[in-house]
């Protein structure tokens, strides 16, 4: 074999610095086909064609195709072929375009000597057909007739910030939860950390997810392709899906002999942050196929910027590894995967207050107590994170077309969270012990079988087993020791004829959960038990290439997490005493939605309403009781349960004014209830507008495909908050303009680059979802500059 | 022969576990950086006999945060006498027993204790702090103070107030005669005016 690849790879490993992937090209088309066509006079010339799906090579039927500037509309037939005939012998441009796919742009000159062969490249999720037949393992369970949003490797490259949220806040109904500059979770719909289920390359990301203050521990560098699924999907990825999936895929394994790579800088003026990361893959032998990446990131970010004062104690460091090797022998086909991600997070210095009185002096001051100058130190107090991740997957793909997946993964979440230092610690060994330090390790176990289409079905049924242990030590306690093990059982169906789409699934799970505490040195257990089910059913028809409506119902649930059964502790950052309830229930979710989409040659537009009923919905609730300690008197928050109805929609809008300026709009609304006590629900993201312009410039002389955005966010003020639960009143509206100018290509190098500006004007604002606004501004103008450059 | 080989470090690396520390053995977490005790001790400056009117109060919470309530004295004391205090702080959950009050008088620059009567006790209830850290110019610490009680020929007896014992510290900002947004204690005795 060849034993440079893994020399590489070994090699790099130990290279500390940097990089991002390259980004996949996502249209090709090629020129196959020997033309019979050879112009014989004036006028009679044509141009045909097969238009086929990039990936399968099958036949996209109904696939537009505008000839300009005649302007003439052509539709494939069923073997995907178009024509037209009695041309000119001049230039034309066509344009091709099926939904769900990107659609491309070709200029001819006539006389053309080959019929054409065009690739389109699908948007992960195909109308007509479900792909199975691929070496992409996931197709069938990716696929799902769920609300998706897909955001490719070229816009996150523009996107491509601090954290994985920022990827994700321009997406209608998603928004931030932001407890300071450096830690950012995404919301989707109004719910978030421990209803939403983050799959990292397949992997169930498991850290203390339940906690706010809890980031995802995910290098941005190394997200290729970030998808969102909003609502309510038990069904693929186990309980907890209540609220939607987020998934983070690296790019695709290397299909070509040889090796190659990215590397990528990113500059940010706001923090002073520097990240960059260093990308190689590579691809060996020639009848079997041994590919392998490998990238390392690393970023260091000082004191973030409000316009008016410096947010201290907001610097931040992160460093990643992450490799992965894939080897096909026949039919089999062997992943591995590790990834080590470590960081340092800096908190607010001011956000640490010891009690009510305090909170309350703080919010009356409007800023923060401490103000320093700018500084790349973290000080007190801060969180230390490590995550590690291995993975090893098996799929056999069947001669028949079935095929059988198994994966193995193993997380290990370390998280350790360092309190501000007092008289009490200051002289003493514990005062470089962490307040709270929480191991928690993760094995997950998943079997899945697809089979092929018989009698118009595909679909899959699957096994998976997953096992948490959580390690508690530290001077405090807030969360216990657990054991948890969950088995889940799942089937799902996919049917489709002409114009119509349907599916089906079911799951089951069984959990339990043990939970060990230590009193007076005596080891005390109990179990709690939890089993139910999850399913979806959903139908799509398309009207034509045009319109395509999509109905859903799906239900799914979520066990109470460890913080809402046993916490027991006092929450610095809020002057709360948190009390978790043994008793609690499981949250079932129910939803429903309508989505109608349209894709026009010049007009794109989708609108999606929905419904979702959350039974034992569960929140926290200030109880009558206080606690006594010599911190001061604080109110005892104890975990409840309600009904919830979050309804709302979102809907998108995109036109293209000419060829190379496109605007577009969406809209983000959210009406939240507790219809228990018909009371708006507590820190629910208010409604918002997102809108940009873009223009490509297509003239500029040394650089290719360069471009010019403006963005623009409005959001509202949250005006449904319940009375005299929260510190404060939810804070003003805002708007915020953001300006990118980028480039894919110089003359010479293939390097790509962009430059930018968020927040231009620099505006003092705060976002209601901010943990942080009870003590300070959101960060101000941040440019950034942005390089990525291929190897 | 290779492949197998590859395929094998593949599987082994995925299924070798580092064995972390077991949750079934929990550690004790709580409490490990608490005080138990505020002691408020005293006597009356001007009584020659000088230990006729001395006092020791406390605010004791042996369990930490949470659990039990503290166990908390009622300040006793006479009108239109001038008490000479200390405050005194212990860790009773460390042995032997921990005087973390030695702490603050070694971070004096960077601490500050307020105390404060209710509202019903103001003109008859009154501290004068009488230590003072190195800072220039030098500001109150408050580890030794007087408590002076107005007579009571304007006001009728006994009067039930409280008090209010903040410690702030000052960490990050530049220490004043004001109260920090950093309260390390902040506790409350009754106070009992006969």
């Amino acid at each position: 074999m060849d034993a440079n690849g893994i020399s590489s790879l070994v090699f790099f490993t130990f290279f500390i610095l940097i990089n991002l992937k390259a980004f996949v090209a996502l249209c090709l088309f090629t020129l196959v086909f020997a033309s019979k066509s050879i112009a014989q006079q004036h006028n009679n010339y044509n141009i045909s064609g097969f238009i086929m799906d990039s990936v399968t090579k099958k036949p996209l039927v109904n696939a537009k195709v505008v000839l300009l500037p005649l302007k003439n509309i052509v539709y494939t037939n069923d073997s995907g072929f178009f024509q037209f005939n009695n041309l000119a012998k001049t230039n034309y441009k066509m344009e091709v375009s099926y939904l769900g796919y990107h659609p491309i742009v070709l200029s001819l000159v006539l006389p053309l000597k080959t019929s054409l062969r065009i690739d389109l490249a699908s948007e992960e999720h195909h109308l007509h057909d479900v792909i199975i037949n691929t070496d992409k393992n996931n197709k069938l369970s990716d696929y799902n007739l769920q609300n998706h949003v897909t955001i490719d490797s070229k816009k996150l490259d523009i996107l491509r910030g601090q954290t994985l949220g920022d990827m994700l806040k321009n997406t209608a109904g998603v928004t931030l939860l932001n407890s300071g500059p450096s830690i950012s979770k995404p919301v989707i719909r109004g719910l978030h950390s421990n209803r939403i289920v983050t799959l990292n390359n397949g992997v169930k990301q498991e850290g203390q997810n339940w906690g706010a203050d809890h980031g995802p521990e995910i290098d941005p560098f190394a997200i290729n392709k970030l998808e969102v699924i909003k609502g309510a999907s038990g069904l693929q990825y186990g309980p907890e899906a209540i609220g939607g999936v987020i998934k983070v895929s690296a790019k695709d394994f290397k299909t070509q002999n040889g090796i190659a790579g990215v590397y990528s800088l990113n500059g940010f003026s706001n923090n002073w942050q520097l990240a960059n990361s260093l990308f190689l893959e590579g691809n060996h032998l020639k009848k079997q196929n041994l590919s392998w990446r490998l990238q390392t990131s690393y970023r260091k970010a000082g004191d973030s910027q409000t316009p008016e004062y410096v947010l201290s104690n907001t610097a931040f460091t992160e460093s990643d590894l992450n490799a992965a090797v894939q080897y096909q022998l026949k039919q089999n086909t062997f992943e591995y995967m590790a990834s080590y991600f470590q960081s340092s997070l800096g908190i607010l210095r001011s956000a640490h207050v010891h009690n009510r009185t305090d909170l309350e002096n703080t919010i009356a001051r409007g800023k923060p107590s401490v103000i320093n100058d700018f500084t790349y130190e973290i000080g007190r107090p801060r969180q230390d994170i490590t995550h590690f991740i291995q993975a090893f997957k098996w799929i056999y793909s069947f001669k028949n077309a079935n095929k059988l997946s198994v994966d193995f993964s193993q997380q290990i979440n370390n998280r350790q969270e360092f309190d501000v230092l007092s008289f009490l610690n200051a002289n003493s060994n514990l005062k470089d012990q962490p307040t709270y330090n929480l191991t928690l390790t993760t094995n997950q176990f998943n079997l899945k079988l697809e089979h092929k289409k018989v009698f118009g079905f595909k679909g899959l049924v699957g096994f998976s087993y997953a096992n948490q242990g959580n390690y508690a030590t530290g001077k405090q306690f807030f969360i216990p020791n657990f054991i948890s093990n969950n088995y889940g059982f799942y089937v799902i169906e996919k049917w489709n004829k002409k114009h119509w789409q349907a599916e089906a699934g079911l799951r089951y799970d069984l959990m339990d959960l043990t939970r060990y505490i230590n009193q007076n040195n005596q080891v005390l257990s109990n179990v709690l038990n939890f089993n139910n089910t999850a399913g979806t059913v959903g139908v799509s028809y398309l009207f034509n290439t045009k319109w395509k409506l999509t109905a859903n119902l799906s239900s799914a649930w979520r066990p109470p997490s460890i913080n809402e059964l046993y916490a027991n502790g006092l929450h610095a950052a809020v002057a709360t005493f948190e009390q978790g309830n043994a008793n609690l229930k499981p949250e079932q979710s129910y939803n429903a939605e309508v989505t109608l989409k349209y894709v026009g040659a010049k007009f794109d537009f989708d609108f999606t309403a929905y419904n979702n009923l959350i039974n034992n919905f569960i929140y926290r609730l200030p109880s009558n009781t206080f606690n006594t300690s010599f911190r001061g008197v604080f109110p005892v928050f104890n975990y409840v349960q309600t009904n919830a109805l979050l309804q709302g929609f979102e809907t998108n809008l995109s036109y293209k004014i000419r060829t190379n300026l496109s605007i577009n709009a969406a809209y983000t609304f959210l009406y939240a209830n507790d219809i228990s006590k018909n009371l708006p629900l507590i820190f629910m993201p208010a409604n918002r507008i997102n809108s940009g312009i873009e223009w490509q410039l297509t003239k500029l002389k040394k650089v290719k495909n360069t471009f010019v955005q403006i963005n623009y966010q409005y959001v509202f003020k949250q005006n449904r908050v319940p009375e005299g639960i929260d510190f404060t009143a939810p804070p003003a509206s805002y708007q915020l303009f953001d300006l990118v100018f980028g480039a894919s290509q110089f003359t010479k190098t293939k390097m790509n680059w962009s430059v930018g500006v968020q927040n231009i004007f620099n505006t003092s604002y705060r976002d209601y979802l901010s943990r942080y606004r009870y003590y300070a501004l959101d960060t101000g103008r941040n440019i950034f500059i942005k390089l990525n450059i291929p190897f | 022969m290779k492949n197998k080989i590859i395929i094998a470090s593949m599987v082994l690396a995925a299924i070798s576990s580092c064995k972390k520390d077991d949750p079934k053995n929990p550690v004790k977490t709580n409490s490990q950086e608490v005080l138990t005790t505020v002691l408020l001790t005293g006597y009356n400056i001007d009584d020659s006999l000088n230990a006729k009117y001395q006092f020791s109060y406390k605010w004791e919470d042996l369990d930490g945060d949470g659990g039990n309530s503290p166990i908390i004295d009622t300040i006793a004391l006479d009108s239109g006498i001038r008490y000479n205090c200390k405050v005194l702080i212990l860790d009773k959950t460390k042995s032997p027993i921990d005087t973390v009050s030695v702490e603050i008088e070694n971070e004096k620059n960077a601490h500050q204790f307020f105390y404060t009567p209710s509202s019903n006790l103001v003109g008859k209830f009154s501290t004068e702090i009488l230590d003072f850290d190195d800072n220039n110019p030098k500001l109150p610490v408050g580890l030794e103070f007087n408590i002076l009680t107005k007579s009571n020929q304007t006001y009728n007896l006994p009067l039930i107030g409280s008090l209010n014992i903040v410690l702030s510290h000052y960490d990050g900002v530049q220490k004043t005669t004001s109260k920090s947004d950093e309260s390390d204690i902040d506790i409350n005795f009754p106070v009992r005016l006969k």
